[in-house]
């Protein structure tokens, strides 16, 4: 079952073409990964299937639901993690917690076990009561992390998830997300660090310049390309 | 519904905030505290006038005028001397507010029919708003001084006549006239009456709508800089929830604040009631006057100016999201309050300045464009009993509230919201803002 399908996708921004025509699709329990330079467009993409922006022509689906029309069915089901987002510094982390998981829940237990997950996932321990605002960036990504994923979102988009974090954290990080997709969570994620991206994904696309260079899996672009590592790929394909 | 109490919760446990409420909660003790003093150092004040009075013409005529004095409530303590600055100083020793020389001479002058002259030195000792009141005191020596020697005047000359009505043969016995309602009093009592009312009203109006306009555009603007509006808008909650949730936070903490603003001005008024009622008739002769005039709103009236400072306070609601939605972070959002400023200030003066049925037509409709105006006129309004201004009012307030709303709301639910700026002239600024 395809989870996303973008086709011919365009998203402008006064005269810039952010997305120029990009078409792709991931199926369910992938985690497809979206690789290329700063102002590649892929932050645009991302957004668009978080609902967060419309797209200026082509189309883009998220569980065969339109992303222009069925918006607040997609939000039930999906979860977003910007790349450069915070928590409400004046709530603590488990009030942040508490707050997120209302808007998932139906009733108290099912909120309950969103917040034992989210616990496991930020790590925090006892820190998790003291306020977001005390926190360090690193701490504040972890918790991030686990409000996005509490509630075993069927699509977790993921921008740049392990940004701010020490490598320890990253590969903590990086574990839980392979877990909760082998649990059938599809994630789609964006990431500058093409290795992370090689190491998670069970796909990835390469973007430039608003456009699809590449998509494939990591072994099938390095094969491709006689290139050793992702890294390597994309530099023959700008190419 | 759940969803939005959820958001409604979090908006208020960020804003109310001990750091928030310390200050009126501080200044509901000052209030009540200046308001104590006030009255208390206004009792140690309302004591009789300490005169100095030097007589050198030692005359029963100049004994007189010390006994006249002491009848009309002053403590007078002889000062002897000659020379004026030994009189001086020793009136201060004394403690005296005031100094009076008799002339020798003195009673020579009266008896020849001639004018003469006392000499009157105030001793000033502070700048206090309490010296004030001692001026009254001062000014009405001179009057019970000549009342006294004018009435021996004319008991010598018509015996049989009684000095006060051949000095004043016309009194007056004062009525005011209020909407066909008539009551015993002067219009200064009235005045005095609503003194009060018309000057907290506005001013608890004023802040109660700056202060939410402010709250709300830094709330917008700090979602914005801590980047938590972008997560925000992909939970599964409506976004006018989000909007409505981020509006009714700061207006139900406008009400606490406007009540604080009440209790502590209450407080203090009532103290300086407290003041006005030391001399009892005039407690009596206001309190009859409040009734028999009619003067307070009714049941119907105070609908009306809760509706229309209700929607003044949307309106600016709505003003500020709409403007707050172009900042960037916090800082610009609160930049983008002032117009807000602006346009509440200038209905404030005007309120306290103009009379709203006196103005000429062309300023009146400068005034009531702006929508916050009617809030500020409506109390004078309703009071005079013009209650179709104040209804045509809140009709114009809810229309312009709801068009604001309703651009607020569209700006809400599009992809603008993250990508708009007060920056999109600037070249640099735009490009920034691209995701």
């Amino acid at each position: 079952m395809k989870v996303i399908e973008v086709v011919h996708l365009v998203k402008k921004f006064g005269p810039l073409k952010a997305v120029d025509g990009i078409s792709f699709a991931v199926e369910e329990g992938e985690i497809f990964g979206l690789i290329g330079p700063n102002g590649a467009g892929k932050t645009t993409t991302l957004r668009v299937l978080a609902t967060l922006l419309t797209p200026t022509s082509g189309e883009a689906r998220v569980l065969g639901l339109n992303v222009c029309k069925d918006g607040d069915r997609i939000r039930n089901t999906i979860s977003y993690l910007p790349e450069e987002a915070g928590a409400y510094r004046r709530l603590r982390g488990l009030d942040y917690l508490n707050f997120m998981g209302e808007f998932y829940a139906h009733d108290r237990a099912e909120k309950q076990a969103m917040i034992a997950r989210a616990l496991e996932v930020a790590g925090l321990k006892e820190r998790i009561r003291d306020r977001v605002g005390t926190y360090s960036k690193g701490m504040v990504r972890k918790l991030l992390v686990a409000r996005a994923l509490m509630h075993d979102p069927k699509l977790a988009i993921l921008d740049e998830p392990t940004s701010g974090l020490d490598v320890v954290n990253s590969m903590v990080v990086r574990d839980i997300i392979k877990g909760y997709a082998r649990k059938g969570t599809t994630v789609l994620l964006s990431s500058h660090n093409m290795l992370e991206v090689e190491y998670l994904s069970t796909r990835v696309a390469l973007i430039d310049k608003g456009l699809v260079l590449e998509v494939g899996t990591p072994s099938e672009l390095k094969a491709k390309h006689a290139a050793a590592n992702l890294e390597d790929v994309f530099v023959r394909a700008v190419r | 519904m759940r969803k939005f109490i959820n958001l409604l919760t979090k908006e208020l446990r960020e804003l109310l905030t001990l750091r928030v409420l310390a200050p009126y909660v501080i200044l509901v003790g000052i209030m009540f505290l200046v308001g104590h003093l006030t009255t208390s150092e206004t009792k140690r004040n309302d004591v009789p006038l300490i005169v100095g009075l030097a007589d050198l013409d030692s005359t029963p005529s100049s004994k007189d005028l010390k006994a006249a004095l002491e009848k009309n409530d002053y403590i007078v303590v002889p000062v002897n001397g000659v020379r004026p600055d030994s009189l001086v100083k020793e009136a201060v020793r004394g403690n005296a507010a005031v100094l009076i020389i008799i002339p020798k001479g003195f009673e020579q002058a009266l008896r020849e029919r001639q004018g003469t002259v006392v000499e009157l030195y105030s001793i000033l000792k502070t700048f206090g708003f309490m010296e004030s009141f001692k001026k009254a005191a001062v000014k009405n020596i001179l009057t019970v001084m000549n009342r006294k020697l004018s009435d021996d005047y004319l008991r010598e000359l018509a015996p049989s006549l009684d000095p006060a009505t051949v000095k004043t043969p016309i009194t007056s016995r004062d009525y005011v006239v209020f909407k066909g309602r008539i009551s015993r009093g002067n219009m200064e009592e009235v005045l005095a009456l609503m003194m009060g009312p018309t000057i907290m009203v506005p001013i608890a109006l004023l802040i109660m709508i700056l202060s939410t306009g402010t709250m709300l555009a830094a709330s917008i603007g700090q979602e914005k800089e801590n980047k938590t509006l972008e997560t925000l808008m992909t939970v599964p909650v409506s976004r006018l929830s989000i909007v409505a949730a981020k509006m009714l936070a700061p207006l139900i903490l406008a009400f606490i604040i406007a009540g604080f603003f009440m209790v502590s001005m209450g407080s203090y008024m009532f103290s300086l009631g407290a003041i006005s009622s030391s001399n009892p008739v005039a407690g009596i002769v206001s309190q009859g006057m409040n009734s028999d005039l009619g003067i307070g709103l009714d049941a119907r009236s105070d609908v009306l100016l809760g509706l229309s400072i209700f929607l003044a306070v949307v309106a600016a609601l709505s003003l500020s999201t709409l403007m707050a939605l172009f900042s960037r972070d916090a800082k610009d959002a609160q930049a983008t309050v002032t117009p807000l400023m602006i346009l509440v200030m200038l209905p404030y003066f005007f309120s306290v300045i103009f009379d709203p049925l006196s103005i000429s037509l062309p300023l009146k409709i400068f005034i009531f464009l702006i929508p916050f105006s009617h809030a500020f006129f409506a109390f004078k309004l309703l009071l005079l009993g013009k209650v179709l201004p104040v209804v045509l009012g809140i009709v114009y307030q809810a229309v312009f509230s709801l068009v604001l709303l309703f651009f607020a709301s569209r700006l809400f639910t599009s992809d603008r919201l993250l990508t708009m700026s007060f920056g999109w002239f600037s070249r640099h600024r735009k490009l920034n803002s691209v995701p």
